[in-house]
């Protein structure tokens, strides 16, 4: 089965800060990381061609940093990289990526299945798996935790709705899936394979030009403007009243909050 | 197709009349096709009113999830044309449904097949997408949607203006103001005249999930010597498991033998960053505080309000935190 | 000039790091508690390739050199002394004592298992009578055709109970003693002579396993004779040289969570209406630490290049083990002062950090010992030779 993951770098959201003052995003102490989500997908990916063989491919698309990506997914136990890159795909936004991808997933060819992260972290919003297969004219299926091959060219997979709950759907292959965080926690990268992630030959480097998309096909379907803050949180307030009230008021505070 | 100046009457001051035929161009429109309607759609169709009433279009509904009796109740929520359809749409059902009517807007309800087929369409339809919005306006000058998306797990929100037509997004509806109930609304109810194959029936499993710590609750109940008894501490673990959370003390429940080593929040014990941490009957320190940096709302339960908690905490509710509990748990049974 | 960390390395490093976190740290309460490894996590080092990290591929290792030894220690002594002190016993002079002396069948025969983790070495050289002075050993060996009979004690062995290789060093000729009289010898698990005696009970490491190695007429063939025979003395200072090196990459490790501890309790603790961190004097605990760790940073990483690059360091490897050793110890002592009462019970990790960290003061030569090869390679230009 030829398997191939898409991969994104994204900044860390632990080192990830918002300037009040600004309303934007405060990146001078952002750190780059691998999508976290996107490791789950591969790990699932490693999991399959364990279990039927064939080959697993990290697909990415971004600036020349994103050669990091490549490179962990190699190390993680991919077996090589295509990373789609140049000026016209730095800051193109999510209908655009999805051609882009879809352009790099038809120049692998004979792809089985694309397994995507459940969401980008940060600010991502989990649409990239259905673009994708509505691009390709492709199956779908969202938020897998288990995926389990079957003979007839099918693959069966669970579903998550809630944790511990699900469903089993089959679809037909070649699919899209996303897997969800609550799947296989990603391996380790093994130190051997470190060592030799950094190896020529394993990551092919790709414009979009020569994946044969113009600049029509990237451009922008949305804009992204300035962050609406939450107020400032404000610590020691008092819900005053007698006890009854104050329960009640606390459960009506919950449920504004969303936590009931 | 010519363009829609619908909206001009509306701008005018006159009330716009209902649309006539489902092929009417533009419009904003709300797509609930899992068979179902529930509150979530309900407030959708509410933000597409708002939506609606600002562009001067109209709302128009597509489900598959009623009949004409319960299509009454989104006309009150705000749609002025509500069209029913039976089965399930695939993708392709969609894109030739859409592609004659061309509609100005076209929102879904955040759930797996809204995901699926928001993201779908969008992609098929050329348009413009936020695929996580957690409210919507307009933008008056350019006459825009601006989704609002949620980022760093809701700490902001990022304004996402959809340049490509149609302007679509996939909405939180739980994030969305309660939904309209107008009855002096009125509306048309007609046959979507799509004729879809009904989906498959999904095999349901359950599968174990690892227990939830200390470290990764979303709710914490933290109670402390302020209970009092080890019978005051039991109405924490109740209210914690009535909060889908787990229970933890300080220093003053272990000495008290009220709680086991793995319970203890402090830098002796665990570290928690709940989205709720309720702290009952805690009188707060230096460990404690240190250990609890990272929790979202802090409510404490303190009769004494010179208590160090009471500055750390969001809420303050200066009652016994055994009474204040059961009184919560009264309500929380009652829910 | 250049001080870049190679991306391969870095990328190595978040390994660590998340291995260390999610794997190491959990346990490094309660192997010190029940005063013995976790073999579940020696095993799991071994699985995730981290018991052969300096050594070249074609032996099993990772091919990550020195530099990544030293990130390794940096990133496990961060988290759990004890579990560096393991790894230092089998890959800093365990192992090493064979891929430095030994010939390429040893390295084949032996290091594929070893970095695998399938096999755990440990390095024996101190005795009841050799401890500083190494070159005083007593454990004898007698050639008996085409084999060796080992008989002797060697204490305080870290691995001890828990190795299937050892590395011994024996006299094989009396009469020239440390100049070619001592061989260095594979001694392997199931040998008929060998036996763990005594396990110590320590005042720190108590998660990692130290003891008497008794040497019974044990018969080794002489295929586990490492390098030359009459070689063994120099294999094993040179051996020493490169796990100096790795103890002080995880003295750096240590020191640098206690200035992270430091830092944050300064931040939240209130005393007298103020964060600690608002006083001076805690002021200069912080920035005297920091100084320290930057300046031993420098000094570790920089040997690694030295080690990878092929030139000499034992003199920089000697001052990296004892400036490593003594940086850590402050560090965490001052960490212990800053949380006050906080830091001397047994509830918080500081106390346990405290009696680890003592330790490197001692292992692998004592400080005074290395003050003694650094002293020895300063005084050679000027015709003084310095003897312990
Ligand atoms: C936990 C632990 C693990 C160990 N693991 C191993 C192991 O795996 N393999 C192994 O072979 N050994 C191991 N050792 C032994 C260790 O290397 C020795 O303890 C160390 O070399 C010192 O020897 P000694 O204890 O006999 O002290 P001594 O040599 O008796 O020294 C006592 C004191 O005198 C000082 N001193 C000695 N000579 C001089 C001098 N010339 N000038 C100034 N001061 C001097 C020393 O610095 C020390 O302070 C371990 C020890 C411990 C505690």
């Amino acid at each position: 089965m030829r398997i191939v993951v898409c991969m994104k770098q994204v900044y860390d959201p632990a080192t990830t800060r918002i300037s009040r003052s600004r309303e934007e995003f405060d990146l001078r102490g952002a750190v780059k990381i691998t999508n976290t989500p996107d490791k789950h997908a591969l790990e699932a990916a490693l999991r399959l061609r364990a279990a039927v063989g064939g080959e697993v491919i990290a697909l990415s698309l971004g600036d020349a940093e994103a050669d990091d990506v490549c490179r962990e997914a190699i190390a993680m136990g991919a077996d090589r990289a295509l990373l789609i890159s140049g000026p016209e795909v730095i800051g193109v936004t999510g209908r655009a990526v999805a051609r882009a991808l879809t352009a790099g997933v038809r120049y692998l060819d004979a792809v089985d299945l694309v397994l995507t992260g459940q969401v980008g972290l940060t600010d991502g919003t989990g649409s990239l798996a259905p673009r994708l297969a509505a691009e390709l004219g492709w199956e779908v299926c969202l938020d897998a935790v288990r995926l389990a091959p079957m003979t007839d060219g099918q693959i069966e997979v669970t579903v998550a709705c809630s944790p511990g709950v699900g469903e089993i759907v089959c679809l037909a292959l070649p699919a899209v899936i996303s897997v969800a965080t609550g799947s296989e926690r990603p391996r380790y990268a093994h130190p051997a394979r470190i060592a030799n992630a950094w190896a020529p030959g394993l990551v092919e480097v790709c414009s979009c030009t020569r994946l044969g998309l113009d600049a029509a096909a990237l451009t922008a379907d949305v804009e992204v403007g300035g962050l609406i803050l939450p107020p400032e949180r404000t610590r020691g307030q008092t819900i005053v009243g007698p006890t009854e009230t104050a329960a009640d008021e606390l459960v009506g505070l919950l449920r504004t909050k969303r936590i009931l | 197709m010519g363009m829609d100046l619908s909206y001009l009457e509306a701008l005018m001051g006159g009330v716009a009349a209902e649309p006539t035929t489902s092929e009417s161009a533009g419009g904003v429109w709300v797509v609930g096709v899992e068979g179902r309607l529930d509150d979530g759609l309900l407030r959708l169709v509410g933000k597409a009113r708002v939506l609606a009433d600002a562009l001067g279009a109209y709302v128009y509904l597509l489900t598959n999830g009623s009949d004409r009796e319960a299509a009454e109740s989104t006309i009150r929520a705000g749609a002025d044309q509500v069209l029913l359809a039976q089965g399930s749409p695939t993708l392709t059902d969609l894109v030739s449904f859409f592609e004659p009517r061309q509609p100005e807007v076209i929102l879904f309800p955040r759930t797996r097949v809204g995901r699926i087929l928001g993201a779908g369409l969008a992609q098929r339809l050329d348009g413009g997408l936020c695929g996580h919005a957690a409210d919507l306006e307009v933008d008056p000058i350019y006459r825009r949607i601006v989704a609002h998306q949620p980022v760093l797990d809701d700490a902001a929100r990022q304004r996402m203006t959809i340049l490509a037509a149609p302007a679509m997004a996939i909405v939180d509806t739980a994030a969305l103001p309660a939904a309209f109930n107008e009855p002096w609304r009125s509306g048309a109810v007609a046959d979507a005249g799509a004729d879809w194959v009904p989906a498959a029936e999904p095999r349901p499993i359950t599968w174990p999930q690892p227990a939830v710590t200390l470290a990764n609750a979303a709710v914490v109940v933290a109670g402390g010597r302020g209970l009092k008894t080890v019978e005051g501490f039991a109405l924490a673990r109740q209210l914690a498991q009535a909060l889908g959370g787990v229970a933890g003390g300080d220093l003053t429940a272990l000495d008290a033998g009220w709680i086991a080593e793995e319970e203890l929040i402090g830098l002796t014990g665990a570290r928690i960053a709940p989205k709720l941490l309720l702290a009952l009957g805690l009188d707060g320190d230096t460990s404690l505080f240190m250990s609890i940096q990272d929790a979202g709302l802090i409510v404490a339960v303190q009769p004494d309000p010179a208590a160090p908690i009471v500055a750390a905490a969001d809420y303050n509710i200066h009652a016994d935190p055994a009474d204040f509990a059961r009184a919560l748990l009264e309500r929380l049974s009652r829910a | 000039m250049d001080f870049t960390i190679p991306k391969s390395h870095q990328l190595f490093r978040k390994m660590v790091r998340e291995f260390a976190t999610q794997e190491i740290a959990p346990r490094t309460r309660q192997v010190d508690r029940q005063g013995w490894p976790d073999m579940e996590l020696v095993h799991k080092l071994g699985e995730h390739g981290l018991l052969g990290i300096p050594f070249p591929q074609e032996y099993g290792g990772a091919g990550l050199g020195e530099l990544g030894y030293c990130i390794l220690m940096e990133e496990v002594g961060a988290v759990c002394t004890s579990t560096a002190a393991i790894i230092g016993a089998h890959i800093g002079i365990g192992v090493m004592a064979i891929y430095l002396g030994g010939n390429a069948e040893q390295k084949r025969r032996f290091l594929p298992d070893l970095c695998a983790g399938k096999k755990l070495a440990a390095f024996c050289l101190t005795e009841p009578n050799a401890g500083s002075d190494a070159a005083a050993i007593q454990t004898r060996a007698v050639r008996d055709g085409d084999r060796w009979i080992l008989s002797g004690s060697k204490i305080y062995i870290t691995n001890g109970p828990i190795a299937d290789v050892l590395t011994v060093l024996a006299v094989t000729d009396p009469a020239l003693g440390a100049r070619g009289g001592v061989t260095a010898f594979i001694v392997e698990k199931g040998m008929p002579g060998l036996s763990v005696g005594t396990i110590e009970h320590k005042l720190g490491i108590r998660g990692s396993a130290t003891s008497e190695i008794i040497l019974d007429e044990v018969a080794v063939p002489s295929a586990n004779v490492i390098g030359q025979v009459g070689a063994g003395f120099i294999t094993f200072m040179q051996t020493l040289d490169t796990g100096r090196l790795g103890l002080g990459a995880a003295c750096l490790g240590g020191a640098t969570t206690a200035l992270d501890m430091m830092c944050r309790y300064a931040a939240g603790r209130m005393q007298f209406g103020r964060p600690l961190a608002d006083k001076q004097a805690i002021q200069w605990l912080i920035a005297d630490t920091a100084t320290e760790i930057e300046a031993l940073r420098a000094l570790v990483y920089r040997t690694a290049w030295m080690v990878d690059t092929h030139q000499p360091f034992t003199r920089e490897a000697a001052i990296c083990k004892l400036f490593g050793s003594e940086v850590a110890s402050r560090a965490i002592n001052r960490a212990l002062q800053v949380h006050g009462a906080l830091g001397y019970s047994c509830a918080f990790p500081l106390e346990r950090m405290w009696r680890d960290a003592r330790i490197a003061e001692i292992f692998e030569g004592t400080n005074e010992i290395q003050r003694i090869v650094i002293a020895e390679q300063a005084m050679r230009p000027y015709g003084v030779r310095v003897r312990p």
